[in-house]
């Protein structure tokens, strides 16, 4: 056999520009923004990134199909529109406990340059719409403290919705608007008298299942790409977003461990082949089946193996061989 | 470095599409990932390349990777992230297993070419009366000659006998195509009687009504 020659693609690193810089608060009355949000705020994620050999281009999440074009669609628009930072539609993640939604937002997040936020929201959700009382004052939302505390108006936020306890009705319709973006650009903050611009947020919907993974009701659990969204917010996907099922089967497991040791070592910034080999190799030897496998007794998660490969990272760091 | 526009197709060209190739270029195998919109080609890169020294190598490779696209995903990204000697070890059994494949296909074949050709004298009915001369294998088998008797030791007798026949059944079966069913059976009756009567000279005959039972061929 002769010697194979390969050439890696991942994005050369450029020489950083100077970040865009946004405004994201109109105040209505004489009230100053909280948080300091009347600042200008850094826009990330442009130059490189939105180019085809950026993010497009990287390794690390061929294990979920459809991701890829994804990004790339989301990088071709925001260049095609003039905005040299990231921002990506409306993304619905469905997938099992375990299966990888978050590694997929995370991945996104890093190699993108953007600060990542989780938003749990439940049937309660009422964001801006509570009266105030008196000289109580509720603390500004979670999006908009995102935004404060990285600095940047394009952070990535993970809305975390739990599939027992989705909101609807009016929990449905305050969430829309913050995430829709026909209309989020000037959303409306009554009890801080302003309004903020949450259009430059890409938003990531995680459907959550408390169903834990067996390898017993593999085949009877009902299908995560089945799953029902509130009407509303099903139309806003289907109008304005995607969805991506995250549900790596057995085929893709070993794609999966070796996605997940080149990320865990791009992170760390050693993604050499030979850690990336040796880190792979830790992790599969030791999650050799993946989900739906006959032989594995119980299915493993995909926090498992990043925290898994970072173990071995460590490890072989110390000059161990893992 | 900021992104231009003219980095990506308009959306009027229609919508983005990653995909894994393997290319041949003689005994030369290689992995093209490619970024396109239509006919238009956004990024690509070779995800690996190698040479094989030949053909049929490179035939078994390309099979490997053929049969098994989602092996074909995982080699496009290990090819790029992984360390070269590990590609080797791992691809080396798979070509080995390709092999032994190959060779377990063509033994199989080739016993079956064999079981097709099969000849041989069969009892045609339980009592013994009638001999066929088959071709084939148990599935499909053609007749090319047959001969009736009217007792059981008739048969026999001529059983004892046309086993030490010169040429064996394909040498009959040769005959039959020539000289048509009818004639064989005299001529064969014919030989069988004088080889009775020179091994009854010979005293190598036994008394019974298969005086060729007990005899191996000696002349």
């Amino acid at each position: 056999m002769g010697k194979p020659t390969s050439s890696a693609a991942s994005p050369v690193t450029p020489a950083p520009a100077p970040p865009v810089e946004v405004v994201v608060s109109f105040p209505m009355g004489t009230r100053a923004a909280p948080l300091g949000l009347d600042r200008p705020l850094r826009l990330l994620g442009g130059g490189e990134v939105l180019r085809p050999e950026g993010l497009a281009s990287t390794f690390g999440i061929d294990h979920v199909p459809g991701l890829r074009t994804f990004v790339a669609e989301a990088a071709r628009g925001q260049a095609l529109d003039g905005n040299d930072w990231y921002r990506q539609p409306p993304l619905v993640l469905l997938g099992d406990e375990g299966s990888g939604r978050s590694f997929v937002s995370a991945w996104i997040a890093r190699n993108a340059g953007l600060p990542l936020f989780r938003m749990p929201v439940r049937g309660n959700f009422a964001a801006g719409s509570a009266t105030p009382n008196g000289q109580e004052r509720p603390l500004p939302v979670l999006p908009l403290l995102a935004m404060a505390s990285s600095v940047c108006a394009n952070p990535i936020v993970i809305v975390e919705l739990d599939l027992d306890d989705l909101p609807e009705g009016q929990s449905e319709a305050a969430l829309i608007r913050m995430i829709d973006p026909r209309r989020n650009s000037r959303w409306m903050d009554v009890e801080h008298d302003a309004f903020f611009d949450l259009g430059r947020i890409s938003w990531i919907l995680e459907v959550r299942n408390h169903v834990p993974p067996s390898r017993t009701d593999h085949d009877t659990r009902p299908n995560r790409a089945d799953v029902m969204l509130p009407p509303a917010l099903s139309d806003l996907i289907s109008d304005v977003g995607s969805t991506i099922v995250v549900d790596c089967p057995n085929e893709l497991h070993r794609l999966q461990c070796l996605d997940v040791a080149f990320e865990v070592c791009a992170e760390a910034g050693r993604a050499d082949r030979a850690t990336v080999g040796a880190v792979y190799d830790a992790v599969h030897v030791r999650h050799p089946h993946g989900r739906g496998d006959r032989w594995c007794d119980r299915e493993p998660k995909c926090g498992t193996l990043v925290a898994e490969a970072k173990r071995a990272l460590a490890t072989y760091g110390n000059g161990v061989v893992a | 470095m900021m992104v231009s526009t003219a980095d990506w197709p308009k959306r009027e060209h229609g919508d983005l599409v990653s995909s894994i190739r393997l290319q041949r270029h003689g005994n030369a195998l290689s992995l093209i990932w490619k970024l396109s919109c239509g006919d238009i080609v956004v990024a690509s890169s070779e995800r690996w390349r190698s040479d094989f020294g030949d053909e049929q190598e490179a035939d078994d490779v390309e099979d490997i990777f053929t049969r098994e696209r989602e092996f074909l995903s995982f080699w496009s990204v290990a090819s790029s992230t992984l360390p070269y000697d590990r590609l080797a070890d791992w691809l080396q059994p798979l070509l080995e297993k390709r092999r032994a494949d190959r060779e377990s296909e063509h033994s199989r074949q080739e016993m079956e070419l064999a079981e097709a050709n099969q000849l041989g004298l069969y009892y045609a009915d339980d009592r013994r009366l009638h001999l066929r001369l088959l071709r084939g294998s148990v599935l499909s088998r053609t007749c090319l000659w047959s001969i009736r008797f009217k007792q059981r030791s008739q048969t026999d007798r001529f059983v004892d006998w046309v086993h030490h026949r010169p040429g064996g059944m394909e040498a009959i079966a040769a005959d039959a195509e020539k000289m048509g069913s009818a004639t064989l059976e005299r001529v064969l009756l014919e030989e069988m009687l004088r080889t009775e009567q020179r091994v009854k000279k010979a005293g190598l005959a036994s008394g019974s009504h298969r005086p060729l039972e007990f005899w191996r061929g000696e002349e």
